[in-house]
């Protein structure tokens, strides 16, 4: 019961702070204007997630941390529904050089920085 | 709207998709199931939503709805953090065909349920 206010909390948190972040790049969905927000979301929320993970490997004492931070915050901070619906509103508009470059960034550029991230927190050099 | 007040919204939203995404990760994997299983399950199904409140138009016409459902709920729901991490450790270690089969189902089936979501959402909306 106490993880789950945990995570509630941290839910909370994770998804205003998404919101927050909106404001930092500003996104005009009716446009062709690129989702900056989200990739930065999205990529800064794997790196840490990476490193948190990688850290955690040599802290078994500490598995609620994975769960309220890691499954909560981070969770709720990085969003795949927005991503595709941006993805969707670039190729509606046939912004087609867009999609795919917000595509790979983000897939690409979130897997690479997650690898880091795990290296790092499990204490090896980057 | 004001801002203060759509970030409660956003933040209450993001509580109650969190707790939904950890609820259905803990089903997955006490049933037995890999735990991506989970991941995969929430994005899909969380693009699929995305993609009818598109269709709906619920950003333009419905702002409050779409604060707590679209940016709250769907947000919280989905994630992008535990999928890239998921993407490193299956790369790490795991069978090759294992990782394929979640790339290929993540990214080609999120962008084909928020496409049908959007269709489905033009209907009911027009």
């Amino acid at each position: 019961m106490k993880i789950a206010i945990g995570i509630a909390i941290a839910g909370f948190l994770g998804a205003v702070a998404r919101y927050g972040a909106g404001f930092l790049f500003p996104y005009d969905a009716g446009s062709t204007g690129f989702p900056w927000a989200t990739l930065f979301i999205n990529l800064s929320g794997s790196f840490l997630l990476g490193s948190l993970t990688g850290w955690l490997m040599r802290r078994n004492d500490l598995a609620w941390l994975g769960e309220v931070f890691g499954t909560g915050f981070l969770g709720s901070f990085t969003t795949f529904s927005a991503f595709n619906g941006q993805m969707w509103q670039l190729w509606e508009h046939h912004a087609y050089a867009q999609a795919m470059s917000y595509l790979l960034l983000s897939a690409v550029g979130g897997w690479l920085l997650a690898m880091v991230g795990l290296r790092w927190g499990r204490g090896k050099p980057l | 709207m004001n801002t203060l007040w759509s970030a409660l919204l956003v933040g209450f939203g993001g509580s109650i998709g969190t707790l939904l995404r950890y609820g259905i990760g803990r089903l997955a994997t006490a049933n037995g199931k890999p735990g991506f299983y989970g991941t995969l399950f929430v994005n899909l199904t969380g693009s699929l939503a995305m993609g009818v409140f598109i269709g709906l138009q619920l950003e333009q016409e419905h702002l409050e709805i779409y604060a707590i459902a679209g940016i709250g709920i769907l947000g919280g729901f989905t994630t992008y953090s535990t999928l890239n991490v998921q993407k490193a450790t299956m790369f790490a270690k795991g069978p090759k065909r294992t990782l394929v089969f979640y790339l290929v189902a993540t990214y080609v089936g999120g962008f084909v349920f928020t496409a049908s979501g959007v269709g489905l959402g033009y209907l009911i909306h027009t």
